[in-house]
């Protein structure tokens, strides 16, 4: 790529959004309809044509950054479920969002510290080396010889994700009142002025580094000093991603036993801590050879409030005993009730006509690794792919009503984090959440660690 | 009594520092060459050794702008690893940073009688014009050198346009808003987009070509449509001969 092409930032006007939206469709449209053509005439090659409107969503998306770069991320999350040249085009987006023009993110620096970054670092590295949610990170040496990364936020994002989320809102939202479509609008801008907000961030890294106790668990050391609004600077992790680290060809051993410590880390923050990594990205997590994991980037930060953690385990016993009624009662505790169906009867109605159809087997699916003590992604081919369909079906469905935000984010979670394990194919095993609340337990988990 | 170099520079610095505090708070016409003395704690027939006229004054400001601007490009280590667009984008928003605490100046000078514009043309500002043309001709003969882009015919000429695009951007800037001047870097970036790739393509000779090409064939060829036709033309008199008859 010529340095040329790199220099782009932000596009930020509504109309510029807004045309690079149009030319992208446009040229999708283009393509798939010369596709189609072909198609009749019998020379179509399929896979070509959908390489080239792979390359072409990309371009798009990326060119938007924004929440068409999350959007892109989350695709690429469930990417299985998109044919294999739409994976290679948007897996990218994890590492490799074009970069911002080196005299920006000097720009970005003097507008957050009022220094250049010669004054700031010992040494700075102009050049990114990977892509953030809403940003991209540097490496830099700090003059007390610490190597640190220094996460820059795109410059102008904030903006264009207003406009972005304006024009959603105009847009197509009046279209979709009260559906989990507009539910889902509203929990993701939430979610996207905390990510925008770096002290936000920033504060939550400290708490989670404070609040595990696993020595196993590298998360990385914050320097307040080097942060602000926009940036944030944190001690550098050297460690695999996760297709480098398989790449390394760990033993099995090796791969269960970093399993294991994800699944406990994990398990422990959302059932102990009661707040969750809810960004299940595989760009989040590294490993090293000797079995240690690292966490990476808390801005996608989750909550459940004191009884919600506890009504989800119940809510899981129940589907393993096949509790209805308990069941039932776990979904009205989660405030699922209060959501759309106004009375506690419309509620039940609905409950009773719709759980089996809709909910039970996404919930089944949940469940499904709590049925013995050791779950084997090998044994279980497209476990993952199976759990995204079910999931999707769900939500996709318009007789689905009921909505909760962290109980979405947490399935989402769990989804995340067997596909890791599915990629890996790792043997876990897959202890009860109930029992990361009980102390004595707690005390072996954190010997096995 | 002869003051050493040192000493000359210092009091230029308080001129300098004077004259832009006072006409930022009173404004460019109602401050007096004798006022910014006072000011700076000079008598004013030393001042007028420095500063003939206080319009002397605001042309050495902008010639310290690009003396700084040259010494915090080359604390840039990476600056040579910087592509064109980079390096001149750095060294735009460089003077922009370092014109940020004189904006109120700036303003100023613009909405008196003298607007920038005028400044920017007046004779007095060559020497901080050939300062800011020396960078240019550096980064620009060096992207050449790197054949980041070809070789121009108008060299001279496009390193000058740099000085006049420099005064575009500030007269923005001064109009700008928005946080940290976002728009401007906006500008800055996409016009420079636009200046690069105009240079990488020649657009520059390609339409000077063009344009010759237009007046040596066509125009030319129009005005030969334009001479008239040789005609017989009756007798004439004779030159002067008019008068002469009169006289007989």
């Amino acid at each position: 790529m010529s340095k040329k092409d790199d220099a782009t930032s932000l596009p930020n006007h509504p109309l510029s959004r807004g045309k690079i939206i149009a030319k992208t469709i446009t040229r999708l449209g283009t393509q798939y309809a010369g596709h189609r053509v072909k198609r009749v005439l019998g020379q179509s090659n399929i896979q070509q044509d959908r390489k080239k409107m792979a390359t072409t969503t990309f371009e798009g998306l990326s060119q938007l950054k924004g929440i068409a770069l999350k959007f892109a991320q989350l695709l690429s999350m469930e990417k299985e479920l998109l044919p294999v040249e739409f994976q290679e085009e948007l897996a990218q987006a994890h590492y490799q969002a074009p970069t911002l023009n080196r005299a920006i993110v000097r720009k970005a620096i003097q507008n957050e510290f009022g220094a250049t970054p010669e004054q700031i670092f010992m040494q700075f590295d102009t050049q990114a080396f990977a892509a953030a949610s809403l940003g991209q990170v540097h490496q830099a040496t700090l003059h007390s010889g610490e190597k640190v990364a220094v996460k820059i936020q795109y410059p102008g994002i904030e903006r264009s994700v207003q406009t972005d989320l304006r024009i959603i809102e105009t847009m197509i939202l009046p279209w979709m009142k009260n559906t989990i479509v507009s539910h889902l609008f509203h929990e993701m801008k939430n979610m996207m002025q905390e990510e925008l907000d770096y002290q936000h961030e920033l504060a939550q890294t400290q708490s989670f580094a404070k609040l595990i106790p696993f020595q196993v668990v590298k998360i990385p050391k914050v320097y307040p000093d080097y942060c602000g609004h926009t940036i944030i600077t944190t001690s550098l992790l050297q460690g695999h991603h996760l297709d480098a680290f398989l790449a390394r060809s760990p033993s099995q051993a090796t791969i269960n036993r970093i399993a294991q410590r994800l699944y406990n880390t994990v398990m422990y923050c959302c059932f102990h801590l009661r707040k969750f990594h809810a960004d299940p990205n595989p760009g989040n997590y590294m490993f090293w050879d000797n079995g240690d994991i690292g966490i990476l980037d808390f801005g996608c930060i989750k909550r459940f409030d004191t009884q919600q953690a506890d009504t989800l385990i119940q809510m899981w016993n129940a589907v393993h005993t096949g509790d209805f009624a308990q069941i039932k009662q776990a979904y009205a505790d989660f405030g699922y009730a209060n959501s759309h169906l106004q009375s506690k009867e419309d509620f039940h109605r609905y409950f009773d006509a719709h759980y089996e159809q809709l909910i039970a087997p996404f919930d089944q699916w949940m469940s499904e690794p709590l049925q013995d003590e050791t779950f084997d992604l090998k044994k279980h081919p497209h476990f993952c792919n199976r759990g995204s369909q079910l999931f999707r079906n769900a939500m996709a469905n318009p007789k689905f009503k009921i909505f909760n935000a962290s109980l979405m984010y947490f399935d989402r979670t769990w989804i995340g984090l067997f596909r890791i394990f599915e990629k890996m194919g790792a043997e876990i095993k897959v202890r009860n959440p109930a029992y990361f609340q009980n102390q004595q337990i707690l005390k072996e988990i954190e010997d096995e660690m | 009594m002869k003051i050493s170099q040192e000493e000359k520079d210092r009091n230029k610095q308080q001129m300098i520092d004077a004259a832009t505090t006072l006409i930022a708070e009173q404004g460019f016409a109602k401050v007096s060459l004798r006022d910014i003395s006072k000011k700076a704690g000079m008598s004013q027939a030393s001042a007028y050794k420095y500063f003939q006229s206080k319009e002397n004054i605001v042309f050495a400001f902008f010639e310290q702008i690009q003396e700084q601007c040259h010494e915090q490009l080359l604390q840039i280590n990476d600056f040579h690893d910087f592509c064109l667009e980079e390096q001149l984008q750095c060294l735009i928003e460089t003077q922009m940073t370092l014109l940020e605490p004189y904006r109120v100046f700036l303003n100023e000078i613009h909405h008196s009688t003298m607007t920038l514009q005028i400044f920017q043309t007046m004779t007095g500002m060559q020497p901080a014009r050939e300062k800011m043309c020396a960078m240019i001709d550096d980064l620009y003969g060096g992207a050449i050198d790197a054949g980041e882009i070809p070789q121009q015919r108008h060299h001279a000429l496009i390193v000058r346009l740099f000085w006049d695009y420099l005064f575009l951007i500030i007269l923005y800037w001064l109009r700008d808003n928005s946080a940290h001047y976002t728009n401007t870097t906006q500008l800055i970036e996409k016009s420079l987009l636009v200046i690069t790739a105009i240079l990488r393509s020649q657009l520059l000779d390609k339409s000077t070509d063009l344009i010759n090409f237009v007046i040596r064939e066509h125009v030319f060829s129009l005005f030969d449509s334009l001479t008239p036709a040789q005609t017989p033309i009756k007798n004439k008199r004779r030159f002067m001969e008019k008068s002469n008859v009169k006289k007989r």
